[in-house]
């Protein structure tokens, strides 16, 4: 539902706004042709009609052009080139969480980095990324916006995005409060007496909640990347749905908040694949052998 | 430093490659918004559109003559009510199609269609009647009326008719990222950056193969990087960098030839700011001296100063320019203070009330001016804090600045912004009741008088006379408190060759560019 | 126990560490060596190497009035030449002076003969076509000017003036007018005076009606009041140069105007006051331009081994033609060659070094103007000359702009019907040099009437 219920809200705050959507864009006052924009762009027969048009070809994959941020690109193509930007984003700044996840559960990252951690984690997003653009500025100066720029910026922007906010310190405190308190449980203690593995006793138990929690993350992490792009200049989705409704792009607006929408709703699909497959697996799980 | 190394060694990784031929990259005070033509809103468009289009007409950058890239012969006809023009031959589009005398009526069809919502056509609407082509090669132009020198008015950028279905253009479509033109460069705007690829062509041959344009950002990263050899160019040198740029062997300044002056906008639709005393006023808080020493860095007494005060909306050393009418370098307090409390404005607590509200400006400025002025935004803030009103400081992207505040759609109270002119200092849309760019709908029958009297004028004195009426008007009225001028350099390393810049339009002779190794 | 708890830290800086930088910024390259562009003895007798020796250059510092000649603020250089009594400092101010008048009676000539000449309209007030003769007489063309004045003689207003005019042109009288005959039509200056400045005439100098139902007012000013002050100076200049006055004519012969006929011919002795701050660097290089504006640019050849200029030149120049682009590498180089050499003369570097090479630059800059002007290559010469007056500027370590060539850049902007360059120039210069106002208005009057014909534009952001 979330991908139809975005875009709906969307175009109706487009017809909640005071003034027309196509004057809004193309004032009357600098601008001749603003019925004929409006008719161009499905504007002049209220939203519902506006809604299924835009629907009807975003179904098709068009998403029309972008009205000003970008005037005259094409958001379809915008869209391609920013998904594997924002994917690489989101995925190498993830890695910081899985390690998070993987350092904690197996006691790579010991306790006693925690306080460190959390400390670390203090740092707002805003700042680090701050601090990540001006390394990069500095450093490539006119290159800072070519491939190679760019590279720079994914990767320092997923450090930014795994690091704050405390990302990468929840992820470890997170996972090591789970498995934490799953251990203190009768069985776990019953295992570990009959030589079992500690780890391989929790994690059936655990995974269902650190599946969450790791959604919960991975979602905190896609509404960084906004920032974090934003902030770096990374040619991402974020960025654009940034530029798009500081300008009234509303053709942009649509689809990359959809985009986002999408997203999200993926993850929501993946998590309760995950817990089926969890429940699955328990459910296969030979039985414990009366002594 | 190892984090540096670090860093450079993994984006290596993903390094493309530049053009083989010389690459000219140049920083810009911002992106284009557009690459049409007809749809130019600041200055960095119409650089960008001059080197993807040619204009009908040029001036030389050098000795001024009127010429033509792409017109043959001409012929003025039916007693000067048009002009028949001769294309050259074998000019071709970015994709290879000829250029045609069909391209160049559907370019003044394009123009006359109400349809398209184009400030630039509307203009030539007003003297401009029709087109028809007598020929692949030939067309006749009409006008309303008679044109004693209509070369000089047909200074419009050529279109291609095979990229739109229709002559009502409009702002959105992909032409105004990636346009086909008959000009050197090939344009494509992504999303940090304009590629500008080289084209030959019969009536173009330029020597660099590729142009990268950049917004500049931060100046002094901006001179960093020039110094370094990494980018060429810079279009707009800040004035506090010029004096060691002078000094430098490896950099030249060059002047660009622009009429731009500076201005704080009023919102007389704002209660606090209907009154003209109040508008007076506030001209007398804001003190002029001490904001170019501070943002600009020019101090009283300098010689040969970049930057000069204006008292109306025209620079200094223009014929328009009312001498008469005095500039206000300095505040005055006392006065301001005066004006303000006979327009009804009380003291409370060392704020200025009116009535029982406090007055809190909003105050919006251009965002790319703070490359040239430091902090004028704040400074101004200040000036107006120090002398009683509360405020909001907020700067404005050019995009935004385009849609909204030029259109009349923000909620400023004050906006500090610049504009720039070519040789026509046509003001009527600045201020003109039905102005295009009037930004917060001001409204003055006597503006509106002598402005329809510039348009009306028989003479060009009558036109003189009617301006400096207009210029005494607005310093009374000051829908703008007008700052100044200030001149403009550019500075390109001097690897570059032949960098003539053309007035106004920068790069009408780029075909003479080249990177020269020293 | 410490191994593992790093582990996972040192795991993920490991992800990101250990890759070789490649890459870096461009190095900054380092202080060119100087290769010679002309003869070392040659470039010796330029002023600014010679100059850079203490002794030469003491009586220049030991007055401040060369100080102010430096930074063009001719009246306080007068001032204190008044009070050093110093007689060629006045008559060098005097030179300088009449120069820029000169050059400002061409921007009013040139600029009229447009707007009042070749775009005449209708409604221009009748009287204006006085000034077109007087404009197009300084331009060179008698016939047009006598055209222009018989209409005039029909305005009482100016029916006298025109007719003068006319009688001397009629006579066949070689130009320039002679200064009591020009102060007959201008007013009286005062006596001429090397100590003092003359007196101007009272702006505007006409106010005429347009001929339309709302008669507008049309400021006018008379361009013989230019050429009578440059006249004033130019006496001013001879009584305080003493048996150095026989050098002016080669002195002005860059700033003649294009009815008057070039002069060749060589400086005197001492002639370093009237050589310092000046592009040309020795006399030898005068002797050379005045050869160019005489005979051609063949000059070039002839003077190679004589005139540092003409050898900077010569690579440039191939018997026909002028390469403007090896022009420009030439004034980079030999400013250059003349820093080292300056350094090698003190011993060290000075602070004097840069500012006085730049006139080195300049000088080859403004020799190959003139050389490619007289080759025929108008839009050559137009390169180099905005290249001269660009890099003429004022600010850290560089000179302040040359009032005579800046107006005389003035002046061909003008004659290109180009007036926004000569507009700032004007401005720039006329609060220093108050009567040059009356250039500024036919020069505004074509900005107008330009402004009428161009096409369309609208302010932009």
């Amino acid at each position: 539902m979330l991908p139809l219920m975005v875009p709906a809200i969307i175009t109706g705050l487009i017809w909640a706004l005071p003034g027309d959507p196509a004057s809004l864009i193309c004032p009357p006052s600098r601008c001749s042709g603003t019925q004929a924009l409006a008719e161009r762009w499905n504007l002049d027969a209220g939203p519902f009609q506006f809604f299924v048009g835009w629907l009807r070809d975003a179904l098709a994959l068009n998403f029309g052009r972008s009205w000003s941020a970008f005037q005259g690109m094409d958001v379809g193509n915008l869209l391609a080139e920013a998904i594997p930007v924002s994917l690489m984003l989101v995925g190498l700044a993830s890695l910081w969480i899985f390690t998070g996840v993987f350092g904690a559960a197996t006691g790579w990252i010991h306790r006693r980095l925690d306080p460190l951690l959390q400390t670390s984690g203090m740092i707002p997003v805003l700042v680090l990324a701050l601090v990540g653009a001006a390394i990069v500025d500095l450093t490539y100066g006119f290159g800072s916006s070519g491939q190679e720029g760019q590279m720079a910026r994914i990767i320092i922007g997923s450090a930014v995005l795994g690091l704050a906010d405390g990302a990468f310190a929840g992820a470890v405190a997170g996972t090591r409060g789970l498995f934490s308190s799953e251990s203190r449980q009768r069985y776990v203690g019953v295992a570990i007496l009959r030589g079992e593995r500690e780890l391989a006793n929790t994690l059936p138990n655990v995974t269902p909640a650190l599946v969450g929690q790791l959604r919960a993350r991975l979602l905190h992490l896609l509404s960084g990347a906004v920032v974090v792009e934003v902030m770096l200049k990374i040619n991402g989705i974020g960025d654009l749905l940034w530029a798009g409704t500081l300008e009234q792009d509303f053709g942009l607006v649509l689809g990359t908040a959809t985009l986002f929408a999408v997203g999200s709703a993926l993850l929501l699909v993946l998590q309760a694949m995950c817990e089926v497959a969890v429940a699955l697996h328990v459910r296969r799980s030979p039985g414990v052998q009366a002594a | 430093m190892a984090w540096r190394r670090t860093i450079l060694g993994l984006s290596g990784l993903a390094m493309g490659l530049l053009g083989t031929g010389a690459t000219l990259n140049y920083f810009e005070e911002a992106l284009p918004t557009t690459l049409n033509p007809l749809f130019a809103e600041t200055m960095v468009d119409s650089r960008a559109q001059e080197l993807v289009f040619d204009r009908l007409w040029y001036r030389d950058a050098i000795t001024n003559e009127l010429q033509s890239r792409v017109v043959k012969t001409h012929q003025v006809a039916e007693a000067g009510r048009a002009i028949k023009i001769t294309l050259k031959e074998g000019i071709t589009w970015h994709d290879g199609s000829s250029m045609t005398s069909k391209d160049l009526c559907f370019t003044v069809k394009s123009m006359l269609n109400r349809g398209t919502p184009s400030v630039v056509a509307a203009a030539y609407q007003e003297f401009v009647a029709g087109c028809e082509t007598q020929g692949p090669s030939v067309a006749l132009v009409r006008f309303r009326k008679v044109l004693p020198k209509p070369r000089e008015r047909l200074g419009f950028h050529i279109l291609p008719a095979s990229q739109f279905s229709s002559t009502a253009i409009s702002p959105d479509m992909e032409f105004s990222a990636r346009p086909t033109g008959t000009g050197a460069y090939k344009g494509a705007r992504t999303r940090r950056e304009v590629i500008f690829d080289a084209q030959s062509n019969t009536h173009h041959s330029p020597s660099l193969m590729q142009l990268q344009l950049r917004e500049g950002g931060d100046p002094l990263l901006q001179i960093r990087t020039l110094e370094g050899g990494e980018v060429q160019g810079i279009v707009v040198v800040p004035p506090g960098s010029r004096a060691d740029l002078r000094a430098s062997d490896e950099v030249t300044l060059k002047s660009y030839d622009l009429r731009s002056w500076w201005f704080i906008a009023v919102n007389t639709k704002n209660p606090a700011l209907q009154d003209k005393r109040v508008r007076q006023a506030l001209n007398l808080l804001i003190d002029r001296t001490e904001l170019r020493e501070y943002t600009i860095g020019v101090k009283p007494g300098d010689r040969n100063s970049p930057c000069e005060f204006i008292s109306g909306p025209f620079v200094s050393v223009s014929p328009y320019y009312n001498r008469t009418i005095p500039t206000v370098p300095t505040a005055n307090r006392a006065k301001a203070d005066a004006l303000l409390k006979a327009a009804g404005l009380t003291r409370i607590g060392g704020r200025w009330h009116l009535g029982e509200q406090p007055i809190t400006l909003k105050i919006g400025m251009l965002a790319n001016l703070n490359n040239e002025a430091t902090d004028l935004l704040e400074q101004v803030g200040n000036q107006l804090g120090d002398a009683g009103f509360d405020r909001q400081t907020s700067k404005v992207s050019a995009d935004e600045w385009s849609q909204e505040v030029v259109s009349g759609q923000s909620d400023f109270d004050l906006v500090i912004g610049k504009w720039s002119f070519g040789l026509v200092e046509a003001v009527g849309d600045l201020f003109h009741t039905n102005g295009r760019k009037n930004i917060f709908g001001y409204t003055d029958a006597g503006v509106d008088e002598f402005l329809n009297a510039y348009e009306d004028a028989v003479t060009d004195t009558e036109q003189k006379d009617a301006y400096h009426k207009l210029h005494a008007r607005l310093a009374d009225e000051l829908p703008y408190l007008f700052l100044w001028k200030l001149d403009t350099k550019s500075a390109w390393r001097t690897e570059v060759r032949g960098n003539i810049i053309t007035p106004y339009f920068y790069f009408t002779e780029i075909d003479s560019w080249k990177v020269v190794e020293n | 126990m410490m191994r593992a708890a790093w582990r996972g830290p040192a795991l993920l800086l490991g992800f990101v560490a250990g890759f070789g930088g490649c890459g870096s910024p461009k190095d900054v390259a380092g202080p060119r060596a100087s290769e010679a562009v002309i003869d070392a003895a040659l470039l010796a007798k330029a002023w600014p190497v010679r100059l850079s020796s203490d002794a030469e250059r003491a009586p220049f510092e030991a007055d401040p009035g060369w100080t102010h000649i430096f930074e063009r603020r001719y009246p306080l250089a007068l001032m204190e030449f008044n009070r050093s009594g110093n007689a060629a400092g006045r008559a060098r101010v005097h030179q300088e002076l009449a120069a820029v008048y000169r050059q400002g009676a061409l921007i009013a000539a040139n600029a009229t003969h447009h707007v009042y000449g070749a775009d005449r309209a209708p409604t221009d007030p009748l009287a204006l076509q006085y000034i077109v003769g007087v404009s197009r007489a300084m331009r060179g063309d008698a016939a047009a000017a006598q055209v222009a004045l018989a209409e005039a003689t029909l305005v009482p207003a100016v029916a006298a003036q025109a007719a003068a005019w006319s009688t001397w042109l009629e006579g066949g009288h070689i130009w320039p007018p002679d200064r009591a005959w020009l102060e007959a039509r201008t007013g009286p200056m005062g006596p001429v005076d090397p100590t003092t400045q003359p007196l101007l005439m009272a702006m505007p100098h006409h106010q005429l009606e347009e001929r339309t139902a709302q008669g507008a007012t049309v400021d006018a000013n008379d361009p013989t009041a230019l050429l009578a002050l440059s006249e004033w100076h130019l006496a001013a200049a001879r009584k305080a140069a003493g048996k150095g006055a026989a050098d002016l004519p080669l002195l002005m012969n860059t700033w003649r105007l294009p009815v008057e006929s070039a002069v060749t011919g060589s400086l005197g002795a001492g002639a370093d006051a009237w050589l310092f701050g000046r592009g040309a660097l020795c006399p030898e290089d005068l002797s050379f331009l005045a050869d160019v504006d005489a005979s051609g640019p063949g000059a070039v050849s002839a003077w190679a081994d004589r005139s540092p200029l003409a050898a900077a030149l010569a690579p440039a120049w191939d018997g026909s033609k002028l390469n403007h682009e090896k022009v420009l590498d030439q004034s980079v180089l030999l400013m250059r060659q003349a820093q080292v050499a300056m350094v090698q003369a003190t011993g060290g570097e000075a602070g004097f070094h840069r500012p006085f090479a730049l006139f080195v630059r300049l000088g080859v800059l403004r020799a190959g103007m003139q050389v490619a002007d007289k080759a025929g290559q108008y839009r050559d010469a137009g390169i180099l000359r905005l290249e001269a007056l660009e890099r003429m500027e004022g600010g850290k370590g560089s000179v302040q702009r040359d009032p005579a060539f800046a107006l005389s850049v003035a002046a061909w902007d003008a004659g290109n019907r180009s007036p926004l360059r000569p507009e700032d120039i004007l401005h720039n210069l006329v609060t220093d040099f108050p009567a040059l106002a009356a250039a500024r208005t036919p020069l505004e009057a074509l900005h107008l009437r330009l402004n009428r014909h161009a096409a369309p534009s609208t302010p932009v952001h």
